[in-house]
C-alpha cells in the first residue's frame, strides 16, 4: 500500500529537482551594469539679451515615434537596446553602435553588432522583457510593424521605447535622423541622409533621359509558395523604382500580395529579381524550365538577378546601396565602368 | 488515509508549491538568486537593491507565477470533477467543448483585429472566455439540456461540436495568413507576457470555480458511484450536474482566457492525487488543485529557461510531460489489470 | 397510515409496456418478495417503487404520501435502495461510500457527526465488512461490493427497504448471513422490506408475503404457503415443478419435477 503512494511522491521530487537543475544550469550570468553616467543637461540661460550665443541645449527633447506617440528623451542614450536589424544598422551608420549595448539574434551588420549579446528574435513574442530591464537600458528602438505589444510592457518598467516604421525612403531618412537625434550624434545622422540623398539624385541623373515608358519591368519575387510580390508602397518597389525600373505589379493593394504565375507570365516582366534567400529556386535553369516560363522576357535574356537578403529587406541607411546595384543591373550601359 | 495523515501530506504539498513559487520567481532569462528574491518580496524599499531585480520579479513574474499557479489548479480542479461527472478517467476540463470554443473566438479576435474590452479583459481573452462558455452552453442545448442531458449525450455532443469549431478555427487560419502564426502562438498555450491585468480579470473566476467545486465534493462523490445509486441518496442529478458544468466551465473560461489551451495538466493532476490521496472529493479537489499548480509552475518555468531568451508555449511541455506520464498510467493500469482475473 | 404501496401502477422499459396495473401494499415490519420469470419486471417495478423511474400511470405512495410529489431528498430519508451489483463501482474506501449514506439526513455541505460515523461503522459490521472497511472497492469481490451496498442503503436508516436481487453473488453464508439481517430488521426493528429474489426457497423462507409477477400483472398475491403451488409455478414457469414441504417449517419447497421431465424426454 505505502509503495503505491511513495512512487508517485518520488516522482514529483524527482520533477522538483530535475528542473531546479535544469534551469540553474541556464542561467547566463546576470550582466555586470555599467554604472550608467549621469549626464547633466545643458544649464537654461536666462533669454535676455546675451553677447555671445550660446548653444541651443539639445535635450531633453520630444520625438514622435513611428507609432503617434510622443516620446520624451531626457539625455543623449547611452544604453541603447535594438530590436531590429535596421535599427542596429541605422545606429552603427550614425556613430551609436558603442551605445548600443543588445540586439537581436538577426542583428548581423556590421560585424561589431553581431557580436553583441541578443534579446531574442524579431516577432514580439520572441524577445525577453526580462533580459531586456536586467541590462538597464535608457531607450530601446523597436520595430512599429510587428512589435508594438512590447511598447506597454517596457514603458511600464519605465525604459523608454521608439518604435520605428519602415514604408518608405522619406520614412528612413526621417528615422536615422531621429535616432541621430535621440543618442546625440545629430550631425553624423544629418550627413548620412544628406549622402544617401545624393547618391540617389545620381543614379536618377544617369537614366534621367530615359522615358518612363521605356524603363525595364520588374517582376520582385518576395516569395515563391504561395508567389509572392512587393506592392507599390512598400520599400522594395521605391527601390526599384529610384533605380530605374518599373514595378511589375505597381497596381496591387496590398504590400505583399499573393500573385498567380499567369499574371506574371502575361504581364511578361523584363527583369526578375529577388533575394538570394531564395537561392536555387531563382535561377534561369530553375525558371525556365516551369511551364510557361520559358518564353518571359526576363528568361529569354538571363536577366533574373538575385539580390542580397539582407540589404534589400532592411530599411536602414543600405538601402542606397540597393538602389546603385538595381540600377546597374538594369542599365549596365550606363554604369559599366 | 486518516485525516491527520491527509493534512500533513497536504502541508507538505502546500509547502512544496510555495517553494517551488520561490523558485520560480528566480528562473527565467534572467537568473535571480532566492535570497535576492526574497529581499524584493518582503522588504521592496530596502537600499542596495537592484532596481532591475525589483522590475523583473515583482512587475514581470510575480503576477504570471501566481497566475500559472491558479489556472493550473483550476484546470485540475475542473478535471478532477469532469472525472467524477463523467465517470471516465480519460475526462479533462476541455472535454465539452471549452476548449474549442475559446480557440474560436480567439481566432475570430485575432484574425479581425477586435477591440472590445470588457470587466478588466482585454479583447483576445474576452473573446476567449465567451467563446469557451458559448460552446459549453451548445453543448449542453444539443445534450437535452437540463432535464434531458445524459453523461453519453454531453460527450458526444461535445465531441461534434468540439470538431466542428476547430475546423472553423483551422478554415480561418489558412485563410487569414497573415494571423496564423500569432493564433497558433495563441493556441499552443502560453503565459508569456501576462502580468497583473490578466491576474486580476481571471484570477477571480479561477478561484471562484475551485471553490465551487470544492464545495460540492459530496454530490460529486455520489455521481462517481452512478447516477441511479446518487438518486437513491436525494441528487438531483440535473442540478448537480449543472452547478458542476458551470463551476468547472467558468473555471475552464478563465483559465483558457489567460494562457490559451493548456493541455493534460487536467488530466494527469487529478490522477496524481487520487494515488496519492484517494478518491473522495473533498480531499481530491484541494490535493488536485495544489497538484495541478504546482505541475504548471515547473512547466512554466521549464517554459521560460530551456530556450531563454526565446519561451516556449507552456502547452508544449505540458504536452510532452503529460503525454509521457499519461503513458505511464496507461502501461500501470493494463499491469494491474492482468494482474487481476 | 399506509407504509409503502402501489395503486395502478403500469411502467414501461423505453416505451415497451412491461407491467399494467399493479397494486399492493405492504406493512410495516413485513417482507415483501418480488418473483416471477426472468424479465417480467421485477427490476423495472423496484426502480419505480424507488423513483428512478416514472410509472405510465398509477401512483407510488410512501408515508401516505404520493412519492412523485416528494422531493428527491425527503424520499431519501425514509426510503432506500440497493440496486443490483453493478460492474462499475467508484474505486474509494469501503467506509467512504458506505458513508454517502448518511447524505440524506446531513445534507451535501455539512461534515458527518459522530452520530453518522458510528451509524456508518454499524452497517459495515452488519453487513460483515468490518474487515475490509478501509479498502477500495474496486479491489472487492462481486459478493463483497454486494454487502457494501447494502450497508450503504443501511446507513440511510430508511423505514422502507427496496432490494434488487441482493443474494445474486453470494455465496451460502453470505446469503443467509443477509437475509438473516434483512429479517432481523423486518421483524424486530420494523423496517418494511420489499425484495426481488429469483430464488424462489429463499423467497419462501424469508418472505411474510410473495407476489407472483406473470404475463405484465399480478400472477398471485400472499403467503408462500398460498402462492407457491406446484400447478401455479409450473403454468408461470413453463416447466415441471414440484412444490413439497420443507422438511422443519410450515412453508413450501420447491423444486424442478426432474421425474416428469424424464417422463416427458422419454415420450
Amino acid at each position: 500500500m505505502w509503495r503505491k503512494r511513495i512512487f508517485p511522491i518520488l516522482i514529483v521530487i524527482l520533477l522538483v529537482l530535475t528542473t531546479y537543475l535544469l534551469v540553474a544550469k541556464k542561467q547566463t550570468p546576470v550582466p555586470t551594469a555599467t554604472p550608467v553616467p549621469t549626464v547633466v543637461s545643458a544649464p537654461t540661460e536666462p533669454l535676455a539679451a546675451i553677447a555671445e550665443p550660446t548653444a541651443v541645449p539639445e535635450f531633453p527633447l520630444t520625438v514622435t515615434d513611428g507609432t503617434g506617440r510622443d516620446v520624451e528623451i531626457k539625455a543623449a542614450a547611452q544604453r541603447v537596446i535594438s530590436l531590429s536589424p535596421s535599427n542596429t544598422e541605422i545606429l552603427f551608420a550614425v556613430g551609436a553602435g558603442d551605445a548600443t549595448v543588445a540586439n537581436t539574434d538577426y542583428c548581423d551588420y556590421p560585424e561589431k553588432a553581431a557580436t553583441l549579446p541578443k534579446v531574442g528574435g524579431f516577432s514580439a513574442d520572441s524577445i525577453s522583457i526580462e533580459t531586456i530591464v536586467s541590462l538597464k537600458p535608457d531607450l530601446v528602438l523597436a520595430d512599429a510593424g510587428g512589435q508594438t505589444s512590447l511598447i506597454e510592457v517596457l514603458e511600464k518598467a519605465n525604459i523608454p521605447v521608439i518604435a520605428l516604421k519602415a514604408g518608405s525612403f522619406d520614412d528612413v531618412y526621417a528615422n536615422i535622423e531621429m535616432v541621430g537625434k535621440v543618442t546625440g550624434h545629430k550631425e553624423e545622422a544629418t550627413k548620412l541622409v544628406e549622402s544617401m540623398k545624393a547618391r540617389v539624385a545620381a543614379v536618377q541623373e544617369k537614366i534621367k533621359d530615359v522615358a518612363e515608358s521605356d524603363r525595364p519591368t520588374v517582376f520582385w519575387e518576395v516569395w515563391d509558395e504561395p508567389l509572392m510580390t512587393a506592392g507599390p508602397n512598400t520599400f522594395i518597389s521605391q527601390m526599384i523604382t529610384q533605380g530605374g525600373g518599373v514595378n511589375l505589379f505597381a497596381d496591387a493593394a496590398e504590400d505583399y500580395p499573393s500573385v498567380s504565375s499567369e499574371e506574371v507570365i502575361k504581364r511578361n516582366p523584363d527583369f526578375i529579381m529577388g533575394p538570394d534567400s531564395m537561392g536555387e529556386k531563382l535561377t534561369t535553369d530553375q525558371l525556365a524550365s516551369q511551364p510557361g516560363w520559358d518564353k518571359v522576357n526576363a528568361v529569354v535574356n538571363n536577366h533574373i538577378v538575385l539580390l542580397d537578403g539582407n540589404m534589400s529587406s532592411r530599411p536602414g541607411p543600405r538601402i542606397v546601396d540597393m538602389v546603385e546595384t538595381i540600377a546597374k543591373a538594369l542599365y549596365p550601359e550606363f554604369f559599366a565602368k | 488515509m486518516n485525516s491527520r495523515k491527509f493534512l500533513l501530506w497536504l502541508l507538505i504539498l502546500s509547502i512544496a508549491l510555495i517553494i517551488t513559487l520561490i523558485i520560480s520567481l528566480g528562473v527565467g532569462a534572467v537568473f535571480i538568486p532566492p535570497d535576492r528574491v526574497f529581499a524584493v518580496l518582503v522588504n521592496p524599499n530596502q537600499s542596495g537593491l537592484d532596481s532591475s531585480d525589483i522590475a523583473i520579479v515583482r512587475d514581470l513574474r510575480l503576477a504570471r507565477v501566481l497566475l500559472v499557479t491558479l489556472v493550473g489548479a483550476g484546470l485540475a480542479a475542473a478535471g478532477a470533477a469532469f472525472q467524477a461527472l463523467f465517470r471516465n478517467p480519460l475526462a479533462d476540463p476541455y472535454i465539452i467543448g471549452a476548449s474549442s470554443g475559446a480557440s474560436l473566438g480567439a481566432t475570430l479576435a485575432i484574425a479581425f483585429g477586435l477591440t472590445w474590452k470588457f470587466a478588466g479583459f482585454r479583447p483576445i481573452p474576452l473573446a476567449a472566455f465567451l467563446g469557451a462558455l458559448s460552446a459549453v452552453f451548445l453543448v449542453y442545448i444539443i445534450a437535452g439540456g437540463n432535464s434531458k442531458a445524459t453523461v453519453i449525450s454531453l460527450l458526444l455532443a461535445g465531441a461534434a461540436v468540439s470538431t466542428v469549431l476547430s475546423s472553423m478555427v483551422s478554415l480561418l487560419m489558412l485563410t487569414k495568413s497573415e494571423s496564423t502564426h500569432e493564433i497558433f502562438a495563441w493556441l499552443m498555450g502560453s503565459f508569456s507576457g501576462r502580468s497583473w491585468p490578466q491576474l486580476w480579470s481571471s484570477g477571480p473566476y479561477l478561484v471562484l470555480g475551485i471553490l465551487m467545486l470544492w464545495l460540492v465534493s459530496r454530490p460529486l462523490d455520489a455521481l462517481s458511484c452512478g447516477e441511479d445509486t446518487a438518486r437513491t441518496i436525494g441528487l438531483s442529478i440535473s442540478k448537480a450536474r449543472g452547478v458542476i458544468i458551470a463551476a468547472a466551465s467558468l473555471v475552464t473560461a478563465a483559465a483558457v482566457a489567460s494562457s490559451g489551451v493548456i493541455g493534460f495538466v487536467g488530466l494527469v493532476a487529478p490522477h496524481i492525487a487520487r494515488l496519492l490521496f484517494g478518491a473522495s472529493h473533498h480531499r481530491l479537489i484541494p490535493a488536485s488543485a495544489i497538484i495541478g499548480g504546482l505541475l504548471t509552475l515547473l512547466a512554466d518555468d521549464l517554459a521560460r529557461t530551456l530556450m531563454a531568451p526565446y519561451e516556449l508555449p507552456v502547452g508544449l511541455i505540458t504536452s510532452l510531460v503529460g503525454g509521457s506520464f499519461f503513458l505511464y498510467l496507461i502501461r500501470a493500469r493494463q499491469r494491474s489489470l492482468r494482474g487481476k482475473s | 397510515m399506509t407504509t409503502f404501496a402501489i395503486d395502478q401502477i403500469s411502467c414501461a422499459y423505453y416505451q415497451l409496456p412491461v407491467l399494467s396495473h399493479i397494486s399492493f401494499e405492504v406493512h410495516a415490519g413485513e417482507i415483501l418478495a418480488l418473483i416471477g420469470p426472468n424479465g417480467v419486471g421485477k427490476t423495472t417495478l423496484l426502480r419505480t417503487m424507488a423513483r428512478l423511474m416514472r410509472p405510465v400511470e398509477g401512483k407510488v405512495i410512501l408515508m401516505d404520501r404520493d412519492l412523485w410529489e416528494t422531493s428527491l431528498r425527503d424520499t431519501a430519508k425514509s426510503l432506500a435502495f440497493a440496486t443490483q451489483a453493478g460492474s462499475d463501482t467508484w474505486d474509494a474506501t469501503v467506509e467512504k461510500i458506505v458513508a454517502l449514506g448518511r447524505a440524506p439526513h446531513r445534507g451535501w455541505f455539512m461534515p458527518l457527526t459522530e452520530r453518522d460515523r458510528h451509524i456508518v461503522k454499524k452497517a459495515v459490521e452488519q453487513v460483515g465488512l468490518k474487515d475490509l472497511h478501509e479498502r477500495i472497492s474496486s479491489e472487492l469481490s462481486g459478493g463483497e461490493q454486494q454487502r457494501m451496498n447494502l450497508a450503504r442503503v443501511l446507513a440511510q436508516e430508511p423505514s422502507v427497504l427496496l432490494l434488487d436481487e441482493p443474494t445474486a453473488h453470494l455465496d451460502m453464508k453470505y446469503q443467509t448471513e443477509i437475509l438473516h439481517l434483512i429479517h432481523k430488521l423486518a421483524h424486530r426493528d420494523g423496517l418494511t422490506v420489499v425484495i426481488s429474489l429469483h430464488d424462489l426457497n429463499l423467497a419462501a423462507i424469508y418472505a411474510d408475503r410473495v407476489v407472483l409477477l406473470n404475463d405484465g400483472g399480478i400472477d398471485a398475491i400472499g403467503t408462500p404457503v398460498e402462492v407457491m403451488t406446484s400447478q401455479r409455478l409450473t403454468s408461470v414457469y413453463g416447466v415441471p415443478i414440484l412444490v413439497t414441504r420443507h422438511p422443519s417449517r410450515d412453508i413450501p419447497f420447491i423444486l424442478p419435477d426432474i421425474q416428469l421431465m424424464e417422463e416427458a424426454d422419454n415420450e
